[in-house]
């Protein structure tokens, strides 16, 4: 018997104007991705709490990935995008501070346009998570 | 009428709350008329194991939080034969100050208390272990849990009493309580906090009334700048923990001029004030005016802040979400 490969999961909030569509077009295009993301569809990625990302990771998710519009001017809200970045930058240090890897929480800019991208960064993403392992939150 | 009986214990506590009790002044007596003291090692010599011969404790108030297996099994022991238990301050409530040794495991923690302080000299590398043999005799020392843990970790808590220390107005909100009960017998059909339903700045006399926007250009060190007395500590670019802060503490250091660090624990509906406060702060940096730097530069203005969980979790890093250091990250 073999052992299964171990395979990281993935919640991915995604903003509904830019990275949602991407997701979605990446789907239209049929482009194949790992199926190990959970996409959550949230109005703006400056509308995260990110109580809800170390939520994820508390209960079982292995990375996070937000995937918002470009910086500086995609944002439907003006600067939610913005709002988001600067958010992530403390979270990050904070995630590190505990322990957790900080290469598990991704922000990328992905537009409407670019489902490739989109298939592309969760394709990155898994190959990084499988190099880190399983995150461990006992 | 039959006095009721009450203990004050200890966890893991630096004997502040126990200071604060006194606080209350006249109130303490009328207190007594109601209670008897069976167990409070700063007031009457009783030893913990002659707990056994009394039946019932009828309200516990423990302050501290768990870190020994001797403070576990204690605790435990109380919350059997107690029918009321009360969380005295943070550290019972939350995990408190010492929480923030869960950044660290445990054998780290040791190795920088006993060795690599710039004050410990200790050339013989001795550390605490839990029997030591002394000429015959075997002494034996309470060991380390792997973290540090509020009471309701492991039993149930009836009254939270949050602040390090609390303010005297929640004592006394506590002895009201303690004094009904014991004319009545009715305890609350679940856990009470003694504070209010607010965050801090619902009730900040610096809450700037108008709707004006807070931004913060940049972070500042209290040292660093002058504080305006009237003026909302963020707006003058000071972290203040506010927003996610319960209230309940009269504001007392923002009237003495200092920013709050979030002694009364989470607001309502605030789960993990570290990440709560990372939401609400990061957004007030450079509002409207982000399209003036680059993603990277926006990314090094919040990495100002060196220490986002030490800071932001002040008090609660041990009843967050994540509650101590991640071992495999």
């Amino acid at each position: 018997m073999t052992l299964l490969e171990y395979e990281p999961k993935i919640i991915a909030f995604c903003c509904q104007w830019c990275g949602y569509a991407g997701a979605d077009l990446a789907g239209v295009q049929r482009l194949e991705y790992p199926p190990n993301v959970v996409i959550i569809r949230v109005p703006c990625t400056g509308r995260i709490d990110f109580q809800a990302v170390l939520y994820a990771f508390k209960n079982g998710a292995d990375g996070v990935l937000i995937a918002g519009c470009h910086t500086p001017s995609d944002c439907h809200y003006i600067s939610g995008n913005y709002k988001c970045l600067k958010r992530f930058a403390l979270f990050r240090k904070y995630l590190e501070q505990l322990g957790i890897n900080p290469r598990r929480l991704r922000l990328e800019w992905i537009s409407a346009t670019e489902g490739v991208k989109f298939a592309n960064v969760v394709k990155d993403f898994v190959r990084e998570l499988k190099e880190l392992g399983k995150l461990e939150i006992e | 009428m039959k006095k009721k009986t009450l203990g004050i214990f200890y966890g893991k506590t630096c004997s502040g709350c126990d200071v604060q009790l006194l606080d209350l002044g006249e109130k303490f007596v009328e207190l007594l008329e109601y209670y008897d003291l069976v167990f409070w090692s700063l007031a009457v010599d009783t030893k913990f194991d002659e707990l056994d011969k009394i039946e019932r404790i009828d309200v516990a108030i423990i302050h501290g939080s768990i870190r020994t297996d001797e403070q576990k099994e204690r605790l435990k022991y109380v919350r059997e034969k107690s029918d009321v238990l009360v969380a005295f301050g943070t550290c019972a409530c939350y995990g408190g100050i010492i929480g923030l040794a869960n950044l660290l495991l445990k054998d780290d923690v040791l190795k920088i208390v006993y060795a690599q302080t710039p004050s410990t000299v200790n050339p013989e590398h001795v550390v605490p272990s839990p029997i030591t043999p002394i000429n015959d005799v075997k002494l034996k020392l309470p060991v380390l849990e792997p973290w540090v843990q509020p009471l309701s970790a492991f039993v149930h808590v009836e009254v939270f009493v949050p602040g390090c220390p609390p303010p005297v107005k929640s004592i006394e909100e506590l002895a009201t309580f303690l004094i009904n009960y014991a004319k009545t017998g009715e305890k609350p059909t679940r856990s009470i906090i003694i504070a209010e339903e607010k965050s801090l700045c619902d009730v900040c006399p610096r809450n700037p009334k108008a709707s004006r926007k807070i931004i913060i250009p940049k972070f500042r060190r209290l040292h660093e700048v002058k504080i305006d007395e009237n003026k909302c500590f963020l707006e003058q670019g000071i972290i203040c923990l506010g927003p996610v802060t319960r209230a309940g503490c009269d504001a007392r250091c923002i009237k003495a001029n200092v920013p709050c660090r979030g002694c009364m624990g989470p607001a309502p509906n605030v789960i993990d004030m570290a990440s709560k406060f990372i939401t609400s702060i990061a957004s007030l940096v450079e509002i409207d005016k982000e399209r003036m730097y680059s993603d990277e530069e926006l990314i090094k203005k919040l990495e100002e802040i060196p220490d986002p969980a030490g800071y932001f979790s002040r008090f609660t890093l041990p009843s967050g979400l994540i509650k101590h250091r991640v071992k495999k990250g």
